[in-house]
């Protein structure tokens, strides 16, 4: 009796009781009033010949959706095997930055993948993640409390050059950390060839496609004490570019072995 | 490389055991075949790997502990750079009155492994080892019950979702002299996901549209149960399993699905007299059972179905494998072995795997014909035709499916009592497709591969090999004067085998790959370099 009740007591166990579900509704956590909203980074790993890449942009364009201007996105088109341009496209995204940049964060497993605020987040063993870890790691940073503000101003003149000004100030800093600042520039709404799953798309719109990278790569150490004014003057905008669809992209992180973003902010031109 | 022996006694009927398995690759940069643009090849040129075993028993307690280095490793992620050591895997293991105690990391398997494996396999980056509690206990001479809980190792971290398991095993003989056989079994293993898990989910749930969305469980349970019957010259094994709703991603990867899933599988064997016959069966439908939905690829997987294609060994022939889908196939296998004589035998194998609505997956017809004249010489030859459904296993839209015939040979001669020669020779012939007028094959296109291997018992092997890309197809590299190329992938290998110690030594050019499974594309970039590797035993 007693060996039939240690078989039948586990058993038992695994059905003790039907479980709570959770609530699937629900919408983004919106900060207190008066207080200074941490943005969130996304930087997409990206590729021209990247089947399942356009499925990782439709994502991230939902999530946009969802929460608006404290998400900034960033395509980076990286790796000949899935960023090479086809005999059909018409531009090559391809940057050497691109490639420096993907070294020094991470080089992916697999495509669609992106970073999110260059975070090593809990539980995770590397920071580029799955397309399916996007939303719910997003969330938790924008719920974070902010630790910088950014303002950013800047103009295009007649003659296609670009000045423009960066305001840093720390709100909660490791004085041992040297913190860094990298200013991106990224164009919308650029009509070129895709492969997707449907096959090869010759009228595809790709979005905040990443153009140059302003400051040098890992960016520029910055000092964490005292307000910080940068100035990026007559910067020359490429001619084939559309001025209408660039973006400024201002990014305060942390050096060395880790890379953490503490604030982002972007302005359209 | 160092040569590492450690020998100890102790009292009594102490054993101290162990293995040691050490890997270094120095990296030589070939754009042209595309061995570049990832960490190894760009600046760091050495990447390696070590695994240390240790076990000591005595008095029935076994403890055992195993020592895990990587340094500039991509055997997790070929495109990138892993470095990190410690201990991968410790355990402490005691009998008491007939109940077996084990603490530690846990390699196990219930029934084939559909439901529950813990097992590790290198090369592939493969550790599923369960950290937790098990324990097993024997109801008489002839059942078994055992259970588990835990959570599945993650490289030096653990999974934070919770594992736990039962399974009862059984035997039993009949007829005279127990020439039948029955060993039946059943097992549940149940999964709970971690908080952090499921709020990743809901996530992403609250981006789809009302349509798509559903309530996600905490608890998924896969019951399994099972039977090998083996009576006088027949063999045949079964099992069925059910898996209730569990989160898994769709075919193409971009959204979260929630669904109940089974598993049937069979193998049935007869073997008489020179004759050996199997047959193989499997239905599989939403199997995929992973510690978090999140994961992809080889990680966090909780089960192992079991494949239903041939293992090739020849180099082409094993060229095609078909990657086990998760979430729907229907596969079958025959293979046909025949001795006619002391001298010539056959081996005849089909297989077959479509999707659950028919689409073809892969097919495979192998023949092998094997003479042996006394032991001075022997030959082998066959041919292999291959049906491959490229779009699905490596996700390239619109790609035709790839279909290859490879004739074969080998011929081994022995020259002396301690030498050996030996020779190998592969065909593939490509399809391809003319769009344009011209034919163009299908991926790398023609292959020619050749190897000899020369053997000085009981301790040198010499191989020399090459892969030739003699008919370029698609995929195949453009050279310098913009047409594409027709590469050599050439290898040496030195072996030295010492008692129960093995050197290797080798020079490879490898070609690369694009594998897309799940609907994550992973790049597998092509070798070129030196490998060394030790393995031992003591």
């Amino acid at each position: 009796m007693k060996k039939i009740f240690v078989l039948l007591f586990p058993i038992l166990l695994f059905f003790a009781c039907s479980e709570i579900p959770p609530n699937v509704g629900g919408g983004p956590i919106a900060p207190g009033p008066g207080t200074i909203q941490k943005k969130v980074l996304i930087e997409e790993f990206t590729g021209v010949q990247c089947v399942n890449c356009p499925g990782g942009a439709r994502a991230i364009e939902e999530l946009i959706n969802i929460h608006g201007e404290d998400l900034i996105a960033v395509s980076i088109h990286a790796t000949d095997q899935f960023a090479t341009p086809m005999v059909e496209s018409t531009i090559d995204f391809r940057l050497e930055d691109s490639e420096t940049l993907l070294s020094f964060i991470e080089f992916p497993e697999g495509f669609p993948t992106a970073v999110v605020n260059r975070n090593l987040f809990d539980g995770e063993s590397q920071l580029q993640l799955a397309k399916t870890k996007w939303a719910g790691y997003i969330q938790q940073e924008l719920s974070s409390e902010a630790e910088a503000s950014i303002e950013l101003e800047g103009d295009i003149n007649d003659s296609g050059r670009m000045n423009v000004t960066a305001d840093v100030l720390f709100l909660d800093a490791d004085p041992s950390v040297q913190y860094k600042f990298t200013l991106m520039i990224t164009e919308d709404n650029i009509v070129n060839a895709q492969i997707d799953t449907s096959g090869l798309v010759l009228d595809y719109v790709h979005k905040h496609v990443l153009r140059d990278i302003i400051t040098t790569t890992t960016g520029e150490d910055i000092s964490s004490s005292e307000p910080v004014n940068l100035t990026f003057d007559d910067y020359a905008i490429p001619a084939d570019w559309d001025n209408s669809e660039l973006s400024i992209i201002g990014i305060v992180h942390s050096s060395g072995t880790e890379k953490r973003v503490l604030q982002v902010e972007q302005i359209k031109f | 490389m160092m040569l590492i022996s450690l020998y100890a006694f102790s009292q009594d009927v102490a054993r101290f055991s162990g293995s040691l398995a050490s890997n270094a690759n120095f990296f030589i940069r070939d754009t042209l075949i595309g061995a570049s643009n990832t960490p190894q090849y760009d600046h760091q040129l050495f990447g390696g790997e070590t695994w240390l075993e240790l076990n000591y028993s005595y008095k029935g307690f076994t403890v055992g502990g195993r020592f895990d280095a990587f340094y500039n490793s991509n055997i997790i992620n070929p495109q990138g750079s892993f470095s990190d050591q410690g201990i991968g895997r410790w355990f402490v293991n005691k009998e008491i009155n007939g109940l077996d105690i084990t603490v530690g990391y846990i390699y196990d398997q219930i029934g084939s492994g559909i439901i529950y494996r813990a097992y590790e396999q290198r090369p592939l980056a493969i550790d599923q080892a369960l950290l937790g509690l098990r324990v097993a206990y024997d109801f008489g001479e002839n059942w078994t019950v055992k259970g588990f809980a835990g959570k599945q190792k993650n490289r030096f971290e653990v999974y934070e979702s919770v594992i736990k398991g039962i399974a009862v095993d059984g035997f039993h003989s009949f007829g005279e002299e127990g020439n039948v056989t029955i060993a039946p079994g059943a097992g549940i293993v149940g999964r709970t996901l971690d908080d952090n898990s499921l709020n990743l989910v809901l996530a992403e749930l609250r981006t789809y549209d009302q349509d798509d969305r559903f309530v996600p469980k905490y608890n998924t349970y896969a019951f399994s149960v099972y039977n090998s019957l083996s009576a006088g010259n027949f063999n045949w094994y079964i099992e069925g399993a059910y898996k209730s709703e569990d989160i898994f991603r769709n075919q193409n990867g971009d959204q979260f699905l929630q669904d109940d899933g089974t598993v049937i599988y069979t193998s049935i064997g007869y073997a008489n007299k020179g004759l050996g016959i199997t047959l193989e069966g499997k239905r599989t439908e939403n199997f995929e059972f992973r510690t978090r939905p999140q994961e992809q690829l080889n990680r966090g997987i909780i089960n192992f179905l079991p494949p239903m294609t041939r293992v090739n060994t020849f180099r082409l022939l094993a060229r095609y494998n078909s990657a086990t889908q998760f979430l729907g196939e229907l596969g079958f296998q025959a293979d046909v072995r025949y001795k006619f004589n002391k001298k010539l035998s056959a081996n005849i194998n089909f297989s077959n795997i479509a999707t659950l609505d028919n689409e073809p997956l892969y097919r495979e017809y192998f023949t092998e014909l094997t003479y042996k004249e006394g032991r001075k010489w022997q030959i082998i030859g066959g041919v292999q035709l291959q049906e491959y459904n490229q779009e699905v296993y490596e996700f390239k839209p619109g790609v035709p499916l790839v279909n290859t015939i490879t004739p074969y040979g080998e011929f081994l001669y022995k020259l002396s009592k301690k030498k050996a020669l030996r020779f190998e020779f592969q065909y593939m012939n490509m399809n391809g497709s003319d769009k344009t007028g011209e034919l163009v094959k299908n991926d790398y296109g023609d292959w020619a591969f050749a190897l000899v291997e020369f053997t000085m018992a009981p301790h040198w092997t010499f191989t020399l090999s090459d892969m030739y890309n003699l008919g370029p197809g698609k995929l195949s590299p453009i050279g310098s004067d913009g047409e594409k190329a027709q590469i050599h992938y050439p290898r040496v290998d030195v072996f030295y085998t010492n008692k129960s110690n093995r050197y290797s030594l080798s020079y490879v050019k490898q070609v690369e790959g694009v594998v897309c499974s799940g609907g994550i594309c992973r790049l597998e970039p092509a070798f070129s370099g030196v490998r060394m590797s030790i393995t031992s035993t003591f």
